[in-house]
Order: structure tokens, then C-alpha cells, then sequence
């Protein structure tokens, strides 16, 4: 280790680093932890029933065992995105725009994934969850329509549970119960907006997603039409997250199975914990939909002053969306490829 | 620190599911990665928070971990660094004030163990003042003990960038704990 040259001075301070006492865990948090993760391994993800195969690992996690570990609370803010178009227009829901697909998991504050990109669609994410927090709400000016559904601007309790926000084409209503890229969305049995919405309308959708794989709405409204992530790709969506597995090029990304080009050079590098961007589109492969990707990039080795500078971050509307600094400023390469 | 001899296998038997083989591996890097925490954020209920937070993302990220001839402590250590930023990120950047509270000791020698646990003290104090790179090679280095080939990845920093830093670091620190009184 002492490959180096110290002054005296130095080798002192050294010895008195190396020297001091070191701290163990007490004997309950270890066993609790032992505990978490065995559990843990053997209740890996949650079952699916979704198309997006094995997006979202629900494990229940032995919250009593450590209450402090992961409180997550996130209080959601609405804006009723103008009225269900179709109500507006005195048309049919089969002319309103085509559903695009279009879904963007935890939007980004970068120009190319907001220029263009008013409306992402799917947000999710599963980070960050240990610290607890609530978010502020606030509401902001809703696009007014002569049919518009009232502006609603609900709260879900701060829980442990993934905060989830859809936005996309709506492919069946069951009394309350939406579906929506698959997703079984419990909207509020009295919520105006099933009064106007129709199967094909554009809907954004924020809650939480329960152990059973069905998203709690607390929010809810029409969005007029989708528009592409991208506007130089083809891209309809957009996703910005951890990597949480790597098989070959299938990458499981924020929960959501993302296929990368075999000879995309980035597979070289990436790993397990890597925070990456990306854009694509989603496919249908059997009875699982996979992320096909335009185009990634690794930004969660961005180092300034030592540290990496993405974050996850609650606006002042109540969006969590990650943050990077210097993102779009040459990123750093992962050459231990570890991430995390 | 020590490292087992045979943690290439352990971590090939931990990525199939094997719970002792993740056991040991938790139990044989915990108080590194704890006292690594500890030294880096105020209280030890954070510490053991995310200490947590870094086995539970071990166990999730072990199919997908690809051994690249580190030893395994590297990944924890850069698991840990990330979470600390994103702490950092959604707490500030709050110089460490650490909160003094019950540790597991062997002493048995009531004078000793406080004179310990001011060592601590002064220490954690000390460090969290400094900046955060500072504080990570610091840690990284003289209190876990890591060579500069494992920091270089946790850091995403040349050797030399390192070894120039750690001379800046440990005249920091001497400062900062001249300036909490007594020897430096």
C-alpha cells in the first residue's frame, strides 16, 4: 500500500486513519439486513402480468425490519391536460390521434428529451427509495376546452410503494379499471374522467403501483395527442434509469426490458448500475413488449469533482425525474464497468 | 481488509442464488461498507440505512454483475459512492456533524472505549468537512486500506490524479483537525 512518498507529518496522520476505531453495526440492524437480503433473493421480482415482462421488481421488502430504510413518499400533482379531445371535438375516439406508443420513463431535463417531447408518456421509477420525502404540489394552468374534465389535484400517502406515471393510449375500460400498455389502472369509481374517456384516448396517469401489479390512480386526465421523444429519431420513447440487468443485449433498465443493438458498442462497457439514456421504441416479442432501442447513453459516470452528478429530483409541480449535470457533455466510460 | 480467498467463487455461487454464499459476502464486507457510511454521513440511522440500501442492491444487481478481476468490495464501495451521492443530492451536501451514539465495541475498558469513541468523533467530524472527493480517498484509502488500482474505478480517477490528490487531502484534513483543537 505505501507506494507513495509521505512526509513524516503525513505517515503520522496516516497511521491515525488507519488506527481508528472502527465502527460495527449493531448486532439487530445486521440481522435485520441479513435478513432484508436473503429475503429478498428469494422473493426476486414480482410476478408478471404485464407486457412488460419482468418490469418492476415488487419484492416486499421487510420494511418493518428496518422502518427507516426506505420510506418513499411522493405527493403527485395533476394538471388536467385540456379535455378528452374527442368530447371536444363532437368526434369518436377513432379520430383522435393515433395512440403512438409513446412512453418516457423518468423524463429527463435534457434538450433533446424535452425539445419536442411535451407529453412523455410512462414514467417510472423505483429510485431513489431511502430516504423518505414528500414532495410539494402545486397547480399550474390547465389548457382550457370547452369540455374539459375539472382540474384535479390529488395526493397519494407517502409509502414505500413505486410511484408510477403512465401516459398513453387507452385499450380497455372495465367499469373503474383502465388499461394502458398493459397496465391495470384503478382510477376512483366516482372520477369525472370516466364519464369522457374512451378506449384510444391519450391518458396520463401518476399513482402507485401496489404488490399485485396494478396502479392506484391518484391523478388522472386526457392529453390532446403525443408527440414524438425525438424529433431526429424515430423514437417514441424515452427512458432514463439504472441498468438492473444485463443479459446479452436484453438490459433490464428502471424494470423495463430494453434491447439493445448486439454490436452496440456500449454493451461493452455497461453494467449492472450504470445509469444510461435512452430512446427507442417499444416491440412486441410474444406476449412480453421490449424496449427497442435508438439510441443510448451512459451519463452515470459524469464525474465533476469527483463525484457523479445524476440525481433523482421532485420539481416544484411534484414530478420526480433524474437529473444529470454535464449530461450531453461527453460522458465518462465505466471502465470497471460496475456502475452503481 | 480482508479479502477471501476463493471470492470468485463465492460471487459465481452468490449470482445462482446461493443464500450462504450471499450471506458471507454480506457478512464479510458489512462493517467496511458501514464504516465507510458512517464516516460520510451524519448519523449512524442513515449509515445503517444505507448500508442496507447497498446489500439489497447487491443482491438485485448479482445476475447481472460481471467479474472483471476486482475484487468484489469495489463494486460495493462504488454502489455505496452512488447512493451517497444521491443522498447527498436529496439532503445537501451538509458537512458531516456527527451524532454520537451506541456502537458495538470490544472494549471492556471504560476509559479506552471513549477515548475511542472521541477518536471517532473528531475523526468523522474532521473528514466531513472536507470535500467529497477528499473524503472518499481518505476513507477509501488509509481507513479501508484499498490500493490505488481499486480506487482508480471507484473514482473514475488516474492513479496519478489520486496520488496528487491524496497529499491535498491529508493537509486538508490535518487543518480540519487543527481547527477542532488538540494535535492535528
Amino acid at each position: 500500500m505505501m507506494d507513495d512518498q509521505f512526509t513524516p507529518e503525513e505517515l503520522e496522520l496516516i497511521e491515525r486513519l488507519r488506527a481508528a476505531p472502527r465502527p460495527q453495526l449493531r448486532s439487530a440492524v445486521r440481522d435485520a439486513i441479513r435478513q432484508q437480503i436473503i429475503h429478498e433473493l428469494r422473493v426476486p421480482a414480482a410476478p408478471v402480468q404485464r407486457p412488460f415482462g419482468n418490469l418492476l421488481p415488487l419484492a416486499p421488502r421487510m420494511a418493518a425490519a428496518l422502518a427507516a430504510v426506505l420510506a418513499v413518499g411522493l405527493l403527485v400533482l395533476a394538471i388536467i391536460q385540456g379535455a378528452n379531445q374527442s368530447t371536444a371535438t363532437g368526434g369518436t375516439p377513432t379520430t383522435l390521434p393515433a395512440p403512438t406508443n409513446q412512453v418516457a420513463v423518468v423524463p429527463t431535463e435534457t434538450p433533446e428529451l424535452s425539445a419536442g417531447s411535451s407529453t412523455p408518456t410512462v414514467s417510472e421509477s423505483r429510485w431513489p427509495s431511502s430516504t423518505p420525502e414528500l414532495a410539494s404540489s402545486m397547480t399550474e394552468p390547465t389548457q382550457a376546452t370547452d369540455t374539459s374534465t375539472p382540474p384535479l389535484m390529488e395526493t397519494v400517502p407517502a409509502t414505500a410503494e413505486t410511484i408510477i406515471v403512465v401516459e398513453g393510449p387507452v385499450t380497455d375500460i372495465v367499469n373503474n379499471t383502465l388499461t394502458i400498455y398493459g397496465y391495470q389502472i384503478e382510477v376512483e369509481p366516482q372520477h369525472p374522467i370516466l364519464a369522457v374517456i374512451d378506449i384510444g384516448d391519450t391518458v396520463r396517469v401518476e399513482g402507485t403501483l401496489d404488490s399485485t401489479g396494478q396502479v392506484l390512480a391518484s391523478v388522472i386526465g386526457n392529453i390532446p395527442s403525443t408527440e414524438l421523444v425525438s424529433g431526429d429519431t424515430e423514437a417514441t420513447v424515452s427512458l432514463d434509469g439504472p441498468v438492473e440487468a444485463i443479459d446479452d443485449n436484453l438490459v433490464t433498465v428502471n424494470g423495463i426490458p430494453v434491447q439493445i443493438e448486439p454490436d452496440d458498442p456500449i454493451l461493452d462497457t455497461l453494467e449492472v448500475g450504470d445509469f444510461v439514456s435512452l430512446q427507442g421504441n417499444f416491440e412486441g416479442t410474444g406476449s412480453n413488449i421490449v424496449l427497442v432501442v435508438v439510441n443510448v447513453t451512459l451519463v452515470n459516470n459524469v464525474i465533476i469533482n469527483g463525484e457523479p452528478v445524476c440525481w433523482y429530483h421532485v420539481d416544484a409541480m411534484g414530478m420526480g425525474h433524474w437529473h444529470c449535470d454535464g449530461m450531453g457533455m461527453g460522458m465518462g466510460d465505466d471502465s470497471m464497468g460496475m456502475g452503481e | 481488509m480482508q479479502q477471501l480467498p476463493d471470492e470468485q467463487e463465492l460471487v459465481a455461487r452468490a449470482r445462482q442464488g446461493d443464500e450462504e454464499a450471499v450471506a458471507l459476502l454480506y457478512e464479510t464486507h458489512v462493517d467496511s461498507i458501514f464504516a465507510y457510511l458512517l464516516y460520510r454521513v451524519p448519523s449512524d440511522s442513515v449509515a445503517e440505512d444505507l448500508t442496507s440500501e447497498v446489500f439489497l442492491r447487491m443482491v438485485r444487481g448479482l445476475p447481472g454483475f460481471q467479474d472483471r478481476g476486482l475484487p468484489f468490495r469495489a463494486w460495493l464501495f462504488r454502489v455505496a459512492a452512488n447512493l451517497l451521492t444521491d443522498h447527498y443530492r436529496q439532503h445537501g451536501k451538509n458537512p458531516v456533524a456527527p451524532v454520537s451514539e451506541e456502537h458495538e465495541s470490544d472494549d471492556t475498558d471504560p476509559f479506552d472505549t471513549v477515548a475511542r469513541e472521541d477518536e471517532q468523533f473528531r475523526l468523522r467530524l474532521a473528514i466531513g468537512k472536507l470535500p467529497q472527493d477528499y473524503q472518499q480517498l481518505l476513507l477509501l484509502r488509509f481507513v479501508e486500506g484499498l490500493p490505488h488500482t481499486e480506487i482508480t474505478q471507484i473514482m473514475n480517477k488516474s492513479a496519478e490524479a489520486l496520488r496528487a490528490m491524496q497529499h491535498r487531502a491529508l493537509k486538508a484534513l490535518a487543518e480540519q483537525l487543527e481547527s477542532l483543537g488538540g494535535a492535528p
